[in-house]
């Protein structure tokens, strides 16, 4: 037994004897000092180094006992059944995420302010490699084969900035509640959104984690799920990868030479309208080249209007119709 | 199962497993060498652990105030009335670990979500889940043909065919209203288990079904109707993967199997218009898509290096039947050089990514990606018939494969203990068959310069420039296909200079109120100036955003954002050298702001939010002194809603929410486009986009737990 941890527990009223105890504690600590340390070495550390809490969990809740912090019992964090978690049996609980927390705990001299915890905590000087290394010491499957070298781990941003490990439900793990945590550096994405044709996240039936991977660039370019762009969309959009009997060159290889997949002003999230979009690529003699000026939208002109090109070149993705070389059918 | 003593301790002692390994060299040498504590006395005693209920079940109504296919583009609302506001959630945290969730999202809309899943955290996991998603393109859309959303389309009784829209006697008569829509109805499981320590699987089915009516149209010589044609889609896609995580090691094989298949085998459709009458187009093919991926990584203590890749082998199928050559009996036909594509296609998809830490403050990545499209279907000579009127010629189909070579190379250098300094480069080339240029090559230089004080001030800017080239740009000569300008460059092949820029600071001078600002900018210049096709682009984009809470009294929140887009092209309309440019402008202001007041009065609480989201689209075309515009492109939304909850307890709460939505738009497209508009070509009709719609909700909140949330249970 740690005399000063029998004195902490003593009503605080009784001075007197609060006094006697400690000087008798004293002269037992220094006797036992050896002894004591061998026991509980991380507290009192041969190296001056600061050590764990003396109860683990029940210190902290002693002073940090609020829903916020408790919803981590809510958590798969909080599971005690599973022996991997932070309060499986044996585990370090509250300081195996947020580190020893010796110093954090102790004893303050009156007007002396409190250390914060080494992790995750106000005032902590941990650098965010620092904070990745806890989550990842874990987490390594989930973070993937491509988490080093990814984007976000490139540009140095940190697990806990993005998760919320106390919430209940961790924001950026709900499908209504992950677009707000990334528009809060992707702010361009977000507005794009907004835009009269757009992909759906604006509205929960999509989230950004539908096409991207924010742990693994591994995949294709911009962190997507999938190994080339083409692939990403046709995992909704099958009717278009064919192959087709006659293939439109662009389509095969990069949907975003015509579509902005977060949103555009045109309809099917085109960047630019026919005939005007067609023209910068074809120049075919007659129709695909001339010149169409506000004329022809006053003269409804069906190489402008209404579908433009496509009111006769329908099969814009590609034909398998043995008739349809000119993607008409 | 087994405890893990390492995997927690692992963080903070030496001696470790793969990314404890890392954690190990990336801690400070204090923390690393603590000795973990005697936990044996750590017994928890004041942590609730849940175990026991949570559910939360919201049922109202919802009253939609107008009709309108836009605003219920993907939220089902899009008829005036009422609708039942249903949502719910059930968790149960079992005694050894097992934990049932079940949760309900718009139960009682077309936009209606459902998710089962149960699991025994550390050892399996099983779920199941429904998602529908509502498309709704227009409603105020008439045809004139029965059928509509079906695969055969037919002209009513009575019909008199035309030369024009203005020469169809029964045109008016005929036409009936028909909705553009369809649905997207997905149902899914997916089922995960840990085997032991190091291994885990997983594997994920879904079935995927659309079914409504699309647009599409079908032509002929000179004319054409827009027609409600089917639409009809299944897809399932099964994937799994197996893992194994090392020391300092990881390595995962998985699958994907994807199966598209479409219920309609051609579209149909009677001519309106005098001429052929019958005309039938293609649908897209029924087709699959096989992908094998094994993936890994290896941490090597040296440098702290990592070394990470995949390569992945997929293969794509189609051997949809033809159809034949025309629908058109009058026409004589070939026969068909095969009754289906048989097509195949062979992908392969490699990286090899290293990080390493050479020195304490620098860092280095180098990466080379892989990326393979092998179209080996067959190609044949195919002696087609012209829009199911004529014949064509003899064309023998191009199929198109390419290779993508990426190099990336960075190293970046710690300043201090708030900046980094980021310089890269980036090569890009690829190789393409049977096109303009057998290969291009992209050229990129970058640096970036990061300060990030860790709370108070983070600031990152990125300069880039690059320079695209390649082979010899030439005309495709095909007897089968007119040729192209030989001035036309296409602008996925053309020789083209970028330079791009893009800012970002972030300031939070209080711990209450944090402000960004953000700028991107790319140019974009097609080399030769006498080409044709795109000749500039331009990218532009400022945000501007703020979050103030005020005392968690009230939060207020605020983003502003700009865009635009440039554009400039060239066209001939002699097949010569250039006669005509074009330029093209679209502009985008999105204003979103909003209120959350919790606890405004004792028990209520209140959020405001407001979208403004404004766009214009312009185009100007110039040719010989002769300058025109387009009538501008606009959309205007505005969306305001405002919701209260009052909480009568801990269990039961009422809310009220009202949300206003106020739509306008110009689309020169469609703007006065009736089915009889244009002398050859029979539309819908469609207008753009108008609305104003009202929504009001009310609904009651009852929650009922038997879970403790509080050290002091039971609660009060």
């Amino acid at each position: 037994m740690n005399g000063w941890g029998f004195v902490l527990e003593m009503n605080k009223k009784n001075v007197k004897i609060k006094a006697a105890w400690i000087g008798i504690s004293l002269v037992f600590t220094l006797l036992l000092a050896p002894v004591v340390n061998a026991q509980t070495p991380a507290v009192n550390s041969a190296s001056d180094e600061p050590g764990y809490s003396r109860r683990g969990a029940d210190t902290c809740l002693a002073c940090h006992d609020d829903r916020h912090i408790n919803a981590i019992f809510l958590t798969p964090h909080g599971n005690p059944h599973d022996a991997r978690t932070p309060f499986a049996p044996g585990q370090l609980q509250c300081e195996a995420c947020h580190g020893p927390g010796g110093e954090h705990t102790g004893r303050r001299d009156r007007g002396e302010s409190r250390v914060p915890m080494p992790l995750f905590a106000k005032g902590s000087t941990a650098s965010v490699e620092e904070q990745n290394a806890v989550c990842a010491g874990c987490h390594t499957q989930q973070l993937g084969h491509g988490w080093y070298g990814s984007v976000h781990e490139t540009e140095g941003r940190a697990c806990v900035e993005c998760h919320n490990v106390h919430a209940e439900q961790d924001p950026v793990l709900s499908r209504n509640d992950q677009a707000e945590v990334c528009y809060a550096c992707h702010q361009e994405q977000e507005a794009q959104f907004q835009k009269a044709y757009a992909h759906p996240v604006r509205f929960g039936s999509m989230t950004c984690s539908s096409c991207h991977n924010p742990h693994d660039s591994a995949a294709a370019e911009g962190s997507l799920n999938r190994l080339t762009l083409n692939q990403q969309c046709y995992e909704c959009h099958a009717e278009f990868r064919g192959p087709f009997v006659w293939e439109h060159a662009p389509v095969s290889e990069d949907c975003s030479l015509c579509h902005d997949p977060h949103g555009s002003n045109h309809p099917a999230l085109l960047v630019k309208r026919p005939p005007l979009l067609c023209q910068s690529c074809h120049s075919q003699g007659g129709h695909p080249s001339i010149l169409y000026t506000d004329a022809s939208i006053e003269n409804a002109n069906i190489n402008v209007v209404a579908g433009s090109c496509l009111n006769c070149h329908s099969q814009v993705h590609g034909s398998n119709h043995p008739s349809g070389p000119k993607l008409s059918r | 199962m087994k405890p893990s003593n390492n995997k927690i301790r692992s963080a903070f002692s030496s001696g470790l497993a793969a990314s404890g390994a890392i954690a190990a060299m990336l801690l400070g040498p204090a923390v690393q060498a603590q000795e973990p504590p005697d936990t044996s006395t750590w017994s928890c005693s004041m942590c609730p652990f849940a175990e026991g209920w949570a559910v939360e079940a919201e049922a109202g109504a919802i009253s939609v105030s107008d009709d309108s296919a836009k605003f219920g583009d993907y939220t089902g609302l899009d008829k005036e009335g009422e609708e039942l506001l249903l949502d719910g959630t059930v968790r149960y945290w079992g005694d050894n670990g097992y934990k049932l969730e079940a949760e309900g999202e718009n139960l009682g809309l077309d936009s209606r979500s459902a998710r089962l899943g149960a699991s025994k955290q550390g050892l399996w996991e099983a779920s199941l889940f429904y998602d529908e998603i509502p498309r709704r393109r227009f409603d105020d859309t008439r045809t004139i043909f029965a059928g509509a959303g079906s695969s055969d389309l037919t002209l009513r009784d009575g019909w008199v065919r035309g030369p024009s829209t203005g020469q169809m006697p029964q045109l008016g008569a005929s036409l009936q209203g028909v909705d553009i829509d369809w649905d997207r109805e997905t149902i899914g499981a997916g089922l995960g288990f840990l085997l032991g320590e190091r291994f885990d699987f997983s594997a994920d089915y879904s079935h995927e079904e659309r079914d409504g009516t699309k647009l599409f149209t079908g032509t002929f010589y000179g004319n054409g109707s827009v027609l409600p044609a089917a639409l009809d889609y299944n897809t399932d896609q099964f994937e799994a993967s197996i893992g194994y995580t090392g020391d300092r090691w990881q390595i995962r094989l998985g699958s994907l199997l994807s199966y598209f298949n479409n219920k309609t085998w051609g579209q149909t459709w009677e001519n309106p218009f005098t001429g052929t009458d019958v005309g039938r187009a293609g649908s897209s093919p029924d087709n699959q898509f096989f992908q094998y991926n094994l993936s890994g990584s290896y941490n090597f203590a040296t440098w702290r290096t990592v070394v990470s890749g995949n390569v992945a082998i997929g293969k794509g199928e189609q051997d949809d039947d033809f159809l034949p050559y025309t629908i058109n009996p009058a026409i004589a036909t070939d026969p068909l050089p095969r009754s289906n594509l048989d097509a195949e296609l062979n992908t392969t998809n490699a990286l090899l990514r290293v990080t390493t830490n050479p020195w304490r403050r620098v860092r280095l990545k180098g990466e080379y990606r892989y990326d393979d499209r092998d179209n080996d279907s067959p190609v044949d000579i195919y002696n087609w018939v012209r829009v199911d009127s004529a014949p064509g010629d003899s064309t023998e189909n191009r199929i198109y494969s390419y290779t993508r070579d990426t190099v990336d190379l960075e190293a970046s250098a710690r300043l201090d203990k708030n900046s980094r300094f980021y310089v890269g480069y980036r090569y890009d080339g690829w190789d393409r068959d049977d096109q303009e240029r057998d290969e291009t090559d992209t050229d990129r230089y970058w640096a970036r310069f990061r300060f990030d004080t860790g709370g108070i001030v983070d600031f990152r800017a990125t300069v880039g420039s690059e320079s695209r080239g390649g082979s010899n740009y030439k005309v495709l000569v095909n007897d089968d296909f007119a040729p192209q300008n030989p001035l036309m460059r296409k602008y996925n092949m053309a020789s083209r200079d970028r330079t791009d820029f893009e800012a970002r600071i972030d300031v939070a001078p209080a711990d209450d109120l944090g402000v960004g600002f953000a700028a991107t900018w790319a140019d974009e210049d097609y080399s030769n100036p006498s080409n044709l096709g795109l000749r500039k682009a331009e990218y532009l984009n400022y945000t501007l955003d703020s979050d103030y809470n005020w005392n968690d009294r009230a939060n207020l929140y605020a983003i502003y954002s700009y865009e635009k887009y440039n554009s400039r092209q060239q066209g001939s309309s002699a097949f010569a050298d250039p006669d005509w440019s074009a330029r093209s402008r679209d502009e985008f202001d999105t204003l979103i702001f909003g209120v959350r007041l919790p606890q405004i009065f004792q028990r209520v609480d209140l959020d405001v939010d407001y979208t403004l989201a404004e766009s214009e689209g312009k185009n100007r075309v110039s040719t010989a002194g002769l300058q025109s515009a387009y009538p501008e492109l606009k959309t205007d939304r505005k969306t305001l809603s405002v919701s209260a909850s009052y909480a009568f307890s801990n269990t039961l709460s009422f809310k009220a929410g009202w949300l206003y939505e106020d739509y306008s738009s110009d689309d020169w497209a469609i703007d006065g486009i009736e089915p009889d508009t244009m002398p050859n070509l029979l539309t819908l009709g469609q207008d753009a986009y108008d609305y104003d719609v009202n929504v009001f909700m009310l609904s009651f909140t009852y929650r009922w737990e038997t879970i403790q949330r509080d050290a002091n249970w039971p609660p009060e």
